[in-house]
């Protein structure tokens, strides 16, 4: 919206033409008519807007850079450290006038930083000085337009035209004023086109391009009206609309940071897209997701409406401070609360009173003392170590009818086996402790050096084993050294300890579910007088272990073979042992240490958690046999329990993060410069005192605080709403800057349609669809959106609404329709996250788990972008090479570029190029028509028209050429490819026309 | 979303690119109505003028220790393994280490090498032979004390994710010297940084400016190839076609975008030659090669550091690599000292490699990372643990070098104290060397805006100042 004032010369030559004035932006405080004392009046206030909002930052009450003031009429006539800047007897040599308008490039312009004055702005500077610069007192006092409640102006009356939709008659009003008029209506297939992307976002099939040609034939309004309620009735709407919304609620399926574990919330998003399909009215929606777990008998629904809260990203890299991490998820919740419902930038305020907007640090943390109730996220699982912190939830079990069942069958299967392993067990284990005790004298040795080759951090525990701690290497090796002087040795033992720091209480560490190990070799050196480790390794032999997983004995731990060696699966979370004898023990006369060499190379973290070495001395006992540890009994039991719970895990148990209050209050405080170890005075939760008013059912908390959001006396959320609607819909909202509708925001180009549409929201009982349905139905909505030169010069971005808009699709829309256009699309809804083909090698582990990048198999690897796996730290990288974001923070509008890069995905990623092909074979089973049918049909579905000659006769050119030379072994294939490629490639095909 | 507008060196970029497909006449059209969408990446004349054209960011994810490296501390050295006093940690913060800490003085010898007497670890045996390129910064300090953060609040002056990189600021600042390759280039030897690619991200920005990992394994560039069985001539025919229709589509419709989109085609296509050929490392001298110690083929750290001369080369305004696991809790001599083999060589190479092609005056060369260690030994602490000793995150003091571009060499900026802790004199936070780097090109650090959320928003956030002492 900014225009580039090259020269001063130029500008005043731009000031002369007054009539040119307002087309950026319409005064906010402009009268209706023009009376020429109410024209004084809107000057004064305007002036005071425009100073306020370019200069007060650095020349008001708070700071006087230079000496200057201009917050009021006498500071401004007498000027700064550098004298007068404004002569009322020759207002065009004013200092002011010069700084205001000079270039950006040059380093006395006004202001310094941000956006220079527009040239409506300047002009009506100008304009004011000249008429003396009467300061107005109502102007100062007057609230910024978004902090007064919007109210339903008339409709405006027209001359000559009448219109059914009141949006048609704003819009048409402004048009007139400038000497326009709307923009013809588009091509009915370009309309069903629109309509289709923006209510469920994704293409119309052939067919129904030519039902909706046809119903228009007959009329463009009804056909339009009913093609609008049928998508709005179906279930791919929320699928499409849930998008903007996860985008200001940030949502993903990782925590974010270094640990950037995949968490599960998608409960939350498939709740987003349900609520949004029952068209749930938006103050409902607004309170379940603040604070559904505080309504009156919550239901299961409503507490997973409250994950909403729970996107915050939170920080478990080791060493992170708890109270810090939850500080920082506070604050992240008061912004997006400003961002999503205020438009309001509140984050200035964290840390002093905002600069120009106003709201106060206090009130600020007036909010955060809302927040400030929920448990904690993430904790020390040792206080006294301070690298220990994990995330602890909190997390609630999703019921579902008919897994339930199955769920209560299998576990009463599985009790039952259990309890049989138990009495057989006990046997078994009385016979391999008698195993282990039947060494005698064995006794645990101190270490007197462990290292971990991969760097991992441990400690030594009293009973002289080893725990390992923090973030687990995918392999690792461990060297203990040990003394064994005067001890008579005949073997050694080594035991993997179960340890409730460990993941599923260990002994393993890679993950909860299987923290097995895997020691794939076991070698022990006898170690010089000068300390050196000998080459020769000892011979052991007689390897045994308390339990043995299949093919995973001990003695594989003695072989050479490194891939192979003892693990424990499926005996998790208790301890193991195995034995070694040495071969020779007379080998260790004279050998007072030794240094053991545990080589865990299977990756994903299968090392063990806790390990302790012991010496067996005396007789290694030679009745000792396999026979009397291992009982088949058990390991079939065993087997069974394990088939069983399998079948138990993938019944999928889903859980989903919530909000859940603290038992006990924390109490609430100011922070000074917005740093969590400077808490300040203690304060009570309260509300802005700019907007509505407060009122409390007495506990002043979350619940309190949605409430007070939607309340229809709000006078900014449902101008921030509907406004957001808008630009989805158009590609900018009537308030340019959806985040923001304060002093620095853009003023509403249309301001009566605004608040007519958001006052219109509230009284049709916050519908979202109705809003909808209501700019869907416009003239406005249905213009061509062809430009001409001119349009393009008067008005670029269609600021005044006088032809269609025309922009790109959105990451995920891009992705859909191509898959669409294949016929590939799965309509497939909700469910935990899909994961399409990436390149390998994205999801590198850095701190937390590794995880697999397995991609999906079947009709999941074509479902919508909405179900596509969100890593903060790797998103999905064609999203992000189309402006989609990794959902660090709220953000309610994304960018649209335009870069290499998107052409190269287009072209050449997997996903697309498997689109290609299946939209070359769909177009060849669909239409067995002549070549030219053919073609005509391929480019119907790319882009609902029917091609032009001249475009038919570019396709049959590419697809003979290709034929011709393709050195395929089918050259149509090849050609049928490359037309494909290109269809999929036209910028109409990724462009909402 | 009004960017930047400084006076343009060159409007529109069809001089700069030359695109096929008659699009001479489309260009007349054009420029007639003035149609054209700037494109974000032409280059822009900064705010004065610069000393540095391009910037080679050696970022080593983990933090080495300076006390190592950079910063000798015979005190240190000689009440090492002794506790600490309490004086000294008042208001200090430590990520893992507690109880009863514990001194460390390096084992490592240091000597003053080059006229400037930088003092420098027997470590890096090569980058001392440059010493008089270096400008040694010992008292950075920054905000966080763990990783993600921290290599966040480096890159984007906050310590959470979301906003700008700093290369990011840079491109959308000045722009791109060639429109073949992305302006912003990332070169990974080992695994990413702890915050991943949000440490190139764009943030708001738009997403042209975020950073484009060159990767040495698989594509270099994602989805640079054209898929199997697709070759070379058959791409051109489908583009050409592309382009033709997307034209005819412009003339009826008239919106400059799909202007922008038909250019965007052709440069990808360009990237398709321009990226494999700058990969191509086997066309440098046998000589260049043992100078830098790079081996064809390898994803290694001296692969990268010649990789990013080739890009300097190219124009590409912005090189960052990152080079992992300096992060040393534990067993810190062995560990660092095999890092320091890593880098010594290809850091030291890169810097006289510059310098013999005339590059160095006009390249900044930066080597840090997003804190530095502890004074204090982790893993003998008394508290139970037994491991080899490592040093702990430190914040509060740490050393980065800068050289070229603009910078004196051979200066030695700022002191710690005796024991490394804290600063003595002249500190330099993250933000005063963000200021640095970003006046170094041209820009004024509180003039380069960009407004978002109502905010207009800053790399240096509301502080920052240009270090003049650094300055040729």
């Amino acid at each position: 919206m900014l225009l580039q004032i090259q020269s001063r010369s130029f500008m005043m030559r731009t000031l002369a033409l007054v009539a040119l004035v307002g087309l950026a932006v319409v005064p906010v405080c402009s009268p209706v008519v023009g009376d020429d004392e109410k024209k004084e009046i809107a000057l004064n206030g305007d002036a005071y807007a425009i100073l306020n909002r370019y200069c007060f930052e650095c020349h008001g009450r708070d700071r006087q850079d230079g000496g200057l003031r201009l917050d009021s009429r006498q500071a401004l006539l007498e000027g700064g450290d550098s004298g007068a800047i404004v002569d009322l007897a020759n207002v065009d040599e004013s200092e002011l006038l010069r700084r205001i308008t000079l270039p950006k490039s040059d380093s006395e312009v006004m202001p310094k930083r941000g956006d220079l004055l527009t040239k409506s702005d300047l002009s009506k500077i100008e304009q004011w000085l000249k008429a003396g610069a009467v300061w107005s007192d109502k102007a100062a006092t007057q609230k910024h337009w978004s902090y007064v409640a919007p109210k339903k102006s008339d409709l405006p009356k027209l001359d000559d035209r009448e219109f059914l939709n009141p949006i048609d008659s704003f819009v048409a009003q402004r048009l007139y004023a400038e000497g326009l008029d709307f923009a013809p209506p588009a091509d009915p297939s370009v309309i069903a086109r629109r309509i289709y992307f923006d209510v469920i976002g994704l293409p119309p099939s052939v067919r129904d391009v030519e039902s909706f040609v046809s119903d228009a034939s007959c009329g463009l309004e009804s056909a339009v009206s009913g093609l609008v309620d049928k998508l709005l009735a179906s279930p791919q709407y929320g699928d499409k609309w849930a998008r903007p919304w996860l985008d200001a609620a940030r949502y993903a399926d990782s925590h974010g940071f270094q640990r950037d574990d995949l968490h599960e919330l998608w409960a939350y998003r498939d709740w987003v897209i349900r609520a949004l399909n029952e068209d749930m009215p938006f103050d409902r929606f607004t309170i379940e997701q603040l604070a559904g777990d505080l309504m009156p008998d919550a239901t299961e629904s409503q507490k997973i409406a409250t994950g909403f809260n729970r996107c915050s990203p939170c920080n478990v890299e080791a060493g992170t401070d708890p109270e810090e991490n939850r500080f920082n998820q506070v604050v992240d919740r008061v912004n997006t609360l400003g961002y999503a419902w205020l438009g309001s930038s509140l984050e200035c305020a964290q840390c002093h009173d905002h600069k120009y907007d106003p709201f106060t640090q206090r009130e600020y943390y007036g909010l955060f003392a809302f927040f400030n109730q929920t448990e904690l996220e993430a904790d020390r699982t040792n206080p006294k170590a301070l690298g220990s912190i994990k995330f602890m939830g909190p997390y609630m079990q999703i019921q579902n009818e008919a897994s339930s069942q199955r769920i209560v069958e299998l576990e009463s299967k599985i009790k039952g086996a259990k309890q049989r392993l138990a009495s057989q067990q006990k046997r078994a284990d009385k016979l391999a402790t008698n195993a282990q005790s039947d060494f005698k004298n064995q006794s645990p040795l101190q270490p007197l050096a462990f290292e971990s080759l991969s760097g991992a951090s441990h400690e030594l525990l009293d009973d002289q084993s080893i725990l390992l701690r923090e973030d687990a290497p995918d392999t690792d090796t461990y060297l203990v050294t040990v003394s064994v002087q005067d001890m008579k040795l005949s073997g050694l033992l080594i035991e993997a300890i179960s340890d409730p720091s460990l993941p599923g209480n260990g002994p393993g560490r890679g993950d909860a579910k299987r923290p097995n190990f895997v020691l794939s070799t076991f070698e022990v050196y006898p170690v010089d007088g000068e300390g050196k480790p000998s080459k020769t390794r000892m011979a052991l032999t007689d390897a045994i272990a308390d339990f043995e997983q299949a093919n995973f004995q001990a003695s594989k731990a003695l072989d050479e073979d490194e891939k192979t060696g003892w693990a424990i699966n499926p005996q998790f979370g208790k301890s193991h042992w195995a034995a070694f004898r040495i071969q020779d023990p007379a080998s260790l006369d004279g050998v007072n240490h030794l240094q053991l060499k545990l080589v865990q190379n299977f990756g994903a973290a299968r090392t063990i958690g806790r390990l302790r070495v012991s010496a067996l001395t005396g007789d290694y006992p030679k009745a000792f046999s396999k026979a009397t540890v291992e009982d088949p009994k058990v390991a079939k039991l065993q087997k069974e329990i394990a088939g069983l719970e399998q079948s138990l895990r993938k019944i999928d148990i889903a859980k989903t993060l919530v909000t859940r209050e603290v038992d006990v209050p924390r109490m609430s405080t100011m922070f000074s410069r917005g740093d969590f170890r400077s808490p300040t005075n203690p304060i009570e939760p309260h509300t802005p005192s700019v907007l509505h008013s407060f009122k409390s059912n007495g506990l002043k908390n979350r619940l309190d605080l949605a409430q007070w959001l939607v309340s229809p006396e709000n006078p900014l959320v449902g101008r921030v709403i509907v406004n957001r609607m808008w630009g989805e819909v158009f590609g900018n909202g009537l308030v340019s800057t959806p985040e923001d509708f304060g002093l620095k925001g853009e003023p509403p180009s249309h301001p009566e349609l605004l608040d007519w549409l958001a006052v219109d929201f509230v009284e049709q009982g916050w519908s979202q669809k109705k809003i909808l349905r209501r700019i869907l139905t416009s003239q406005t909505y249905l213009q061509s959106s062809h430009m001409t030169s001119q349009q393009i010069d008067r008005d670029p971005n269609n600021a005044l609404l006088g032809r269609g808009s025309r922009f790109r699709l959105p990451a995920e829309s891009i992705r859909d329709n191509a898959l669409a256009i294949a016929g590939l699309l799965s309509s497939k809804q909700f469910g935990p996250p899909i994961r399409p083909p990436q390149p390998k090698g994205l999801w590198a582990k850095v701190g937390g788990q590794a995880y697999e990048y397995e991609t999906s198999e079947g009709e999941d690897k074509y479902r919508r972008g909405i179900y596509v796996v969100l890593k903060r730290m790797s998103p999905y990288p064609s999203f992000v090479t189309f402006d989609a974001t990794a959902r660090l923070a709220c953000r309610v509008k994304r960018g649209r570029s335009n870069t290499p890069l998107q052409a190269l995905t287009l072209l050449n990623d997997p996903v697309y190029v498997e689109a290609a092909e299946a939209f070359a074979d769909r177009v060849r089973k669909d239409s067995t028509g002549s070549l030219e049918d053919q073609l005509t049909y391929a480019f119907r579905l790319a882009v609902a028209r029917a091609p032009k000659d001249f475009e038919l006769s570019a396709l049959k050119n590419l697809f003979q050429q290709e034929k011709e030379f393709t050195k395929q072994p089918v050259p149509e294939d090849a050609a049928w490819y490359s037309v494909a490629s290109a269809l999929l490639n036209l910028d109409e095909t990724i462009t909402k026309e | 979303m009004t960017p930047i507008t400084y006076v343009e060196s060159r409007r529109g970029f069809l001089n700069q690119t030359g695109v096929g497909l008659g699009m001479a006449a489309l260009g007349s059209l054009l420029q007639q109505s003035n149609l054209r969408a700037d494109n974000p990446l032409d280059i822009k004349v900064g705010h004065f003028a610069p000393k540095a054209k391009s910037v080679i960011y050696l970022h080593m994810i983990g933090a080495p220790s300076q006390l190592d490296l950079f910063d000798p501390k015979p005190e240190l050295v000689k009440r090492d393994k002794e506790v600490c006093p309490d004086s000294l940690l008042a208001g200090r913060k430590f990520a893992f280490i507690g109880g009863e800490l514990r001194l460390s003085g390096s084992p490592f010898k240091f000597a003053q090498h080059g006229k400037c007497g930088h003092q420098i670890s027997q470590l890096l045996p090569h980058l001392a032979t440059v010493a008089d390129e270096l400008c040694m910064v010992h008292t950075m300090h920054t905000e966080e004390i763990n990783h993600a953060p921290a290599q966040i609040f480096l890159h984007t002056g906050f310590g959470r994710g979301g906003r700008p990189s700093l290369g990011s600021w840079v491109t959308y600042g000045l722009g791109s010297e060639n429109q073949d390759l992305p302006a912003y280039v990332v070169l990974l030897s080992g695994p990413p940084g702890g915050a991943g690619s949000s440490l190139y991200s764009s943030g708001f920005l738009p997403s042209v400016h975020q950073g484009i990992q060159f990767r040495s394994e698989g594509e270099s560039v994602l989805y640079l190839n054209n898929p199997e069985g697709h070759p070379s001539d058959s791409r051109r025919r489908v583009l050409d076609t592309l382009g033709t229709l997307n034209k005819s589509h412009l003339d009826e419709v008239g919106d400059p975008e799909i202007a922008t989109r038909i250019d965007q085609y052709e440069m990808a296509y360009k990237m398709q030659t321009s990226v494999p050929e700058l990969m191509e490392i086997t066309e440098e001298s046998a000589e260049t090669m043992t100078l830098y110690g790079a081996k064809p083929g390898k994803a290694s750290f001296a692969n990268n550091c010649l990789l990013a001369r080739r890009l300097v080369e190219r124009g590409v305004r912005l090189i960052e690599l990152y080079d992992s696991d300096w992060d040393h809790h534990n067993n810190l001599s062995t560990r660092l000292s095999a890092k320091c083999k890593e880098v010594d060589q290809a850091a030291a190479a890169l810097i006289t490699d510059l310098k013999q092609r005339g590059m160095l005056d006009e390249t900044l060369v930066i080597w840090g990372s997003e804190f530095g260690r502890t004074p204090l030994a982790q893993g003998i602490d008394g508290t139970g643990k037994k491991t080899s000793p490592g040093r702990d995150h430190h914040k509060d003091a740490y050393t980065v070098w800068l050289a070229g571009g603009g910078i004196k060499g051979g200066v030695s900026y700022g002191k710690t104290d005796e024991f490394g802790f804290g600063i003595a004199e002249n500190p330099v936070h993250v933000h005063d060397l963000n200021a640095t780097v970003l006046h170094l090109l041209g820009l004024d650090h509180e003039r380069l805006t960009y407004k978002y959320q109502g905010r207009e928003f800053r790399l240096t956030d509301v502080a920052g100042h240009v270090m003049r002492d650094w300055l040729a």
